[in-house]
C-alpha cells in the first residue's frame, strides 16, 4: 500500500525517461509501459497521468502531434529539446536521491 | 485477433464524454482514444465481455471524479501557459526594439503635461480612456470573429478567452479618485500614474489579440475537424 505513495513523487522522471527512450508515446501506451516495466508494481492511474502530461506540456518539456489510427484521432507525446535536457537533470537528481536514501537505510555504506 | 472499435462505437464514446461533462473537443479526442484502447484490450482478452460492460469497467477506473479532475488540470495548465505567453509578449514592449514605441508615448505624455493647462489635461485623459475603450471593443470583436469559425468547442481556444472587461468604467472610476478637490485638476504624479495605466491596458489588449490569433492558427492546424 505504501509503495504507490512512494512512487508518486517519481512519476514525472518516470514518464520523462519513457519518452526519452521512445520516439513518441500516447497516454494509454504510457500507462501500459509503466505497468509492464515495473512488473505490475507501479500503476499510473488516468487521473494522475493526464494532468502530469498536460503539466509537462505547459512547461514546454513535451510537445504533441495528432495522428489518425483505428477509426479515431490519437494524441502522441514526445520530448522537446528542453525536455531532453530536463530529463537528464531530473534523472541525475533521482539517482542522487536514491544514493542518499541508501545511506540512511544502510548507514554502513557511509 | 485484436479487437478494433468501429466508427459508430467511437462516436458513442464521444457522446459518452459529452454526457460526462467533457464539452471540449480536444479533450474528448484524448479521452476517447484512451477509453477505446482500454476497451479494445478488454474485448480482445475476453470476447464475451461486450462493449457496454467493457466501457463501464474502463470508466470506473477513472475513479469517483470521473473525467472532472483531468478537465480541471488541463484547464489550469492552459491558463497558466497563456498567462506566461502573454506576459512574455507584454515584456517585449519594454525591451528593444518595441520599447521605443512605449517611450514615444510616455514622451508625448510628458510633453503634454508640461505644456497643457489643467482642464485640457483632463480632456486628454478622457480621450485616452475613450481610445483604450474603442480599441478594446475592436479586439473583442476580432477575437469573437475568430471564435465564430469554430464548429466545436476547444479548450485550447477557450482557456485564454476573456469576456469584455469594463476598462471604460474602471479607468473612469480610477480617474475620479485621482482628481484634485476642484474636480478638474490632476496632480503631476496622478497624471503620470494614470497615463502609465492606460499604456499597460492598451498593450495588454494588443498582447491578448496577438496570442489569441496565434492560438487559433495553431488550433486550425491541430484540430481541423473543429472548424468544419
Amino acid at each position: 500500500m505504501h509503495t504507490q505513495s512512494l512512487y508518486k513523487g517519481c512519476l514525472e522522471p518516470i514518464i520523462l525517461q519513457l519518452l526519452k527512450n521512445n520516439d513518441k508515446l500516447y497516454g494509454y501506451q504510457i500507462t501500459q509501459m509503466v505497468k509492464q516495466t515495473s512488473q505490475g508494481k507501479l500503476i499510473i492511474t488516468e487521473g494522475a497521468l493526464y494532468p502530469l502530461l498536460h503539466k509537462l506540456e505547459e512547461k514546454g518539456l513535451v510537445q504533441t502531434e495528432l495522428a489518425y489510427v483505428d477509426n479515431r484521432q490519437r494524441k502522441y507525446y514526445m520530448l522537446t529539446d528542453t525536455g531532453i535536457q530536463e530529463t537528464k537533470t531530473t534523472l541525475t537528481e533521482l539517482k542522487s536521491l536514491i544514493e542518499t536514501l541508501q545511506l540512511i537505510i544502510n548507514p554502513s555504506l557511509a | 485477433m485484436k479487437v478494433v472499435l468501429s466508427k459508430d462505437q467511437i462516436d458513442y464514446l464521444f457522446a459518452f464524454c459529452r454526457k460526462h461533462y467533457v464539452r471540449y473537443y480536444d479533450l474528448q479526442i484524448e479521452l476517447v482514444d484512451h477509453l477505446a484502447n482500454a476497451i479494445e484490450e478488454k474485448m480482445t482478452a475476453n470476447p464475451k465481455i461486450g462493449f457496454d460492460r467493457a466501457l463501464h469497467e474502463v470508466y470506473t477506473a477513472f475513479g469517483y471524479k470521473g473525467f472532472a479532475g483531468i478537465v480541471e488540470a488541463k484547464t489550469n495548465a492552459l491558463c497558466s501557459q497563456y498567462s506566461k505567453v502573454r506576459l512574455h509578449y507584454l515584456k517585449q514592449y519594454f525591451a528593444i526594439p518595441k520599447v521605443f514605441a512605449s517611450i514615444l508615448f510616455l514622451t508625448l505624455v510628458y510633453f503634454l503635461e508640461q505644456n497643457l493647462p489643467h482642464p485640457t489635461q483632463l480632456f486628454f485623459l478622457y480621450t485616452c480612456i475613450i481610445t483604450v475603450f474603442l480599441h478594446e471593443m475592436i479586439v473583442v470583436y476580432k477575437v469573437r470573429k475568430l471564435r465564430k469559425q469554430q464548429t466545436k468547442e476547444l479548450l485550447l481556444t477557450n482557456a485564454g478567452y476573456q469576456q469584455f472587461i469594463f476598462t471604460f468604467i474602471t479607468l473612469q472610476i480610477g480617474l475620479h479618485f485621482l482628481l484634485d478637490k476642484d474636480g478638474i485638476s490632476v496632480s503631476a504624479v496622478a497624471y503620470y500614474v494614470f497615463c502609465s495605466m492606460v499604456l499597460i491596458i492598451f498593450l495588454t489588449n494588443i498582447t491578448y489579440y496577438h496570442v489569441s490569433k496565434q492560438v487559433f492558427e495553431k488550433a486550425i492546424i491541430e484540430y481541423p475537424n473543429a472548424f468544419v
